[in-house]
């Protein structure tokens, strides 16, 4: 397996930035527009595909950031893998202790990854 | 000569023969034999300019030089390049782009030409329009160019491979207008009863409630989205979860072959081969993307190295039948062997494995079996000493067995023989197999078209095992593909064996690509047939998996049919479909009865005696969909109009009143009891 060259790594760190900084503004999107409430139309169903998508992809790319050097494809499977495993653990835990609160555990789950996010989009790896 | 000798005589003023030989070879442009008897001391002909006092190079002892042959007198200048190599840079560049284009331009034109009015026992390959088996071609073709480029481009390749999907698995998400298969709309029922429950699963309606991770997930992420159904998420998740398995067998297939080429290969003939259509909405569909996940960080980054004495640190293994050391020599040989250091530094280790445990611990409360085949196969690979953090086998297990004991002690006291299984394996396979070869002459080429293909599945798995093992000495990916096959003595049930082949089908593929790799080396004339091999598999896959879209597809009036019954019925009341197909129980799972319990009467519309089943049963609204009447026509072999010949009768005996009919499609149509209470609220439709 070929390494990769000083220049394919800086369109890969640059791309990861970008990955990271999507999902901040995906994260912090999903969680105004269930502030502001907004159910049906066009806005209301992209309410619900930006909200799935930052929940699918957040908690994972804040896990994944932290590869070195790996493939892309292991990057964006560890990313889909560990925001459905984050996903199914937190609605399982709703279930068990019988505290149902989705949006809450929305704000939760952006607080804690926006963070990583951020410092992912300053230094990729 | 040795290196030494070479910096030797550079430092005394000599000139390192061997490169000076080299460069005079070069230069003078003679060729190199590898013959020994031929190695002879030669000058270079001519005034080569070269490195010795007198402007030429030295004799050289060490590499067979010849003279260059003389060109023919009559050779025949050199053939003018053709068009395609002339080219070559062009066609690289633009034409899968240009492909994978016109692929995704043929889908709106393919929604147009395909007349899902006309779908019979056939399925979706016979009405689909030509537009729609262009755009499959189009697919292939892209990904089959960039494949064959002199430097296929990764981005490039995974967009090809994304609009494949999209034309093959994706089709019937493109062309049909709501999501297909009962199935998906019943487990988007059960999300709907967490979410208005406030995630609180119910109890005693289903056993898969036992595991109800997945569908409060989907529960959270709706109501967090603000939305209060999930059709459009139904629709496109078959496509968008073969993505991600994609990614995942393309990951793995890195680990496992290598190579720049061959992992796409492993990827196009996974989807190639998913007929098994357990990709809808569902929790193994997310289980499978766990389970790849897991795997392709335990042969990837996890791995161990194979010790051998090339290349690896260590100490050369004996010579066949040598005499064994002594003890004391074996102890100092395995104290001096330098370890077998994993080669990512250890926090990226602990990423790696934190993350794979999590993955496990994930899918423990969300599907019954996904665990196990996912243990399974880590404990095979931990045996065998393939990865490492063996812990995680341990952390699994655990996992499972504090599930089992404290959160769901209903599984452990009601369905225990979910886990030890019923021993019962010709009963599984009857009803997995046999019961399932039933219907008109095109259901029967479907359905032995399925288990003949999973029949080349295990086949290609095996001959790529063999190849496997010519090149690496190693068996244990089949052994991978094995696993999954206890699940046969489980008796989990009708769906039994699709699991088994959903499970072991990332190995088989893989281990097919290798042997596919095997065959285009040894016969470079493969190439072509393999690409005329991939159109005809991806056709089959069509037809194989539309192949039951008469009694499968749904249309959008079909769900708000339904959800007007539950808008418009008390709850309390008994309300059954005639059949399965279709989008019932979409909502209001915990809120009416579903008439269960009369032996023989399961599916009353297609049971022997509908009439005296419905007799007995006693529903209050009886709702019936299009795919119910093509069900029974294609499957069971009922005649036309069954459906609304059974409603005619009941509607005669005065025992019951068409509430709704639509004016589109007469066999959707809703029955109610006469004299059942209904709720103030309309429809759209006629009423009866």
């Amino acid at each position: 397996m070929s390494m990769p060259s000083a220049a394919e790594l800086t369109r890969a760190r640059t791309a990861r930035r970008g990955v990271a900084l999507m999902l901040v503004v995906a994260g912090v999107a999903a969680c105004a527009l269930s502030l502001l409430k907004v159910t049906g139309g066009t806005v209301g169903d992209i309410r619900l595909f930006v909200t799935i998508g930052f929940l699918l992809l957040g908690p994972g790319w804040s896990a994944a950031g932290f590869l070195r050097r790996a493939p892309a494809a292991h990057v964006w499977l560890l990313t889909l893998g560990v925001g459905v495993a984050t996903t199914l653990l937190a609605a399982q835990i709703m279930v068990s202790t019988v505290w149902w609160h989705p949006d809450l555990m929305l704000y939760i789950v952006t607080g804690i990854s926006i963070p990583f996010l951020l410092r992912h989009a300053v230094v990729a790896q | 000569m040795t290196t030494q000798d070479t910096r030797r005589d550079a430092r005394d003023g000599g000139t390192p023969r061997e490169d000076g030989g080299r460069a005079a070879d070069a230069q003078g442009g003679g060729a190199v034999r590898s013959d020994p008897e031929a190695t002879q001391v030669l000058r270079p002909v001519g005034a080569t300019p070269g490195n010795g006092p007198d402007g030429t190079d030295p004799p050289t002892a060490a590499i067979p030089v010849v003279p260059p042959a003389a060109p023919p007198v009559d050779a025949e200048p050199p053939a003018e390049p053709s068009w395609f190599r002339r080219n070559r840079v062009v066609v690289d560049r633009w034409l899968s782009p240009a492909l994978a284009l016109l692929a995704v331009a043929m889908l709106p034109l393919a929604v147009v030409t395909t007349d899902l009015q006309a779908l019979d026992g056939w399925g979706l390959a016979k009405v689909l329009g030509i537009p729609g088996w262009l755009a499959l071609l189009f697919a292939i073709g892209s990904c089959l160019s960039e494949l064959y480029a002199r430097r296929p481009r990764i981005p490039m390749l995974g967009t090809a491979t994304g609009v494949l999907i999209l034309c093959s698995t994706g089709l019937p998400s493109v062309v049909e207008p709501a999501a297909r298969f009962g199935t998906a709309w019943t487990i988007t029922g059960f999300v709907d009863a967490v979410a208005v429950a406030n995630g609180v699963p119910p109890q005693g309606l289903d056993a898969r409630f036992s595991w109800p991770a997945f569908f409060a997930q989907w529960a959270w992420f709706r109501q967090a989205g603000g939305a209060d159904q999930l059709d459009e998420v139904l629709r496109w998740f078959p496509p968008a979860v073969v993505t991600v398995w994609a990614i995942g067998i393309y990951a793995l297939a890195r680990s496992m072959l290598g190579g720049t080429r061959a992992p796409w290969a492993a990827a196009w003939l996974f989807v190639g081969l998913n007929w098994i259509e357990q990709d809808y909405f569902s929790p193994q569909a997310t289980g499978i993307c766990l389970l790849l996940t897991v795997l392709t960080f335990a042969l990837g980054p996890l791995a161990t190295r194979r010790t051998d004495p090339s290349g690896v640190p260590g100490w050369p293994a004996p010579h066949r039948g040598a005499k064994r050391l002594p003890l004391l020599h074996r102890w100092l040989v395995s104290g001096m062997t330098p370890p077998n250091r994993p080669t990512l530094p250890p926090r990226q280790l602990l990423l790696v494995y934190f993350c794979a445990a999590l993955c496990i611990l994930a899918v423990i409360p969300a599907h019954q079996l996904t665990p196990f085949a996912i243990l399974g196969q880590l404990f095979l690979l931990a045996v065998v000493g393939r990865y490492r953090g063996r812990g995680l086998v341990l952390v699994g297990m655990i996992g499972v067995i504090l599930f089992i004991l404290i959160a769901a002690r209903s599984i452990w006291m009601n369905q225990i023989t979910l886990f030890i299984g019923t021993g019962d394996t010709g009963a599984a396979l009857q009803e997995g197999v046999a019961d399932r070869l039933t219907g008109d002459a095109g259901q029967i080429v479907v359905k032995y078209g399925r288990v003949l293909v999973a029949g080349l599945s295990y086949l290609l798995g095996i001959v790529g095992a063999w190849v496997y093992w010519r090149r690496r000495r190693d068996l244990v990916p089949i052994g991978l593909a094995v696993v999954p096959m206890a699940f046969a003595a489980q008796g989990y049930g009708s769906e039994g064996f699709l699991r088994i082949v959903l499970f072991g089908l990332p190995i088989l593929t893989i281990l097919g690509a290798d042997f596919l790799r095997w065959t285009v080396r040894k016969r470079a004339w493969m190439r072509p047939v393999l690409a005329v091999g991939m159109v005809a598999l991806f056709g089959m896959l069509v037809f194989l998996r539309g192949g039951n879209d008469s009694y499968q597809v749904v249309y959008p009036e079909d769900a708000a049919m339904f959800r007007s019954v539950v808008a418009t019925t008390p709850p309390g009341q008994n309300v059954i479909p005639v059949s399965d197909p279709g989008p019932f129980a979409i909502e209001g799972l915990t809120l009416f009865g579903r008439g269960g319990g009369v032996p023989g009467c399961g599916r009353i519309g297609v049971s022997d005696d509908p009439i005296g089943c419905t007799a007995k049963v006693s529903p209050d609204v009886i709702v019936n969909f299009g795919s119910i009447e093509a069900q029974g026509v294609y499957l069971y072999g009922k005649p036309h109009n069954w459906s609304l010949d059974y409603a005619n009768t009941l509607v005669q005996q005065g025992t019951y009143y068409f509430w709704y009919q639509s004016p589109d499609d007469p066999y959707d149509y809703v029955l109610r009891k006469v004299g059942a209470p209904v709720l103030p609220g309309g429809t759209a439709g006629r009423p009866g």
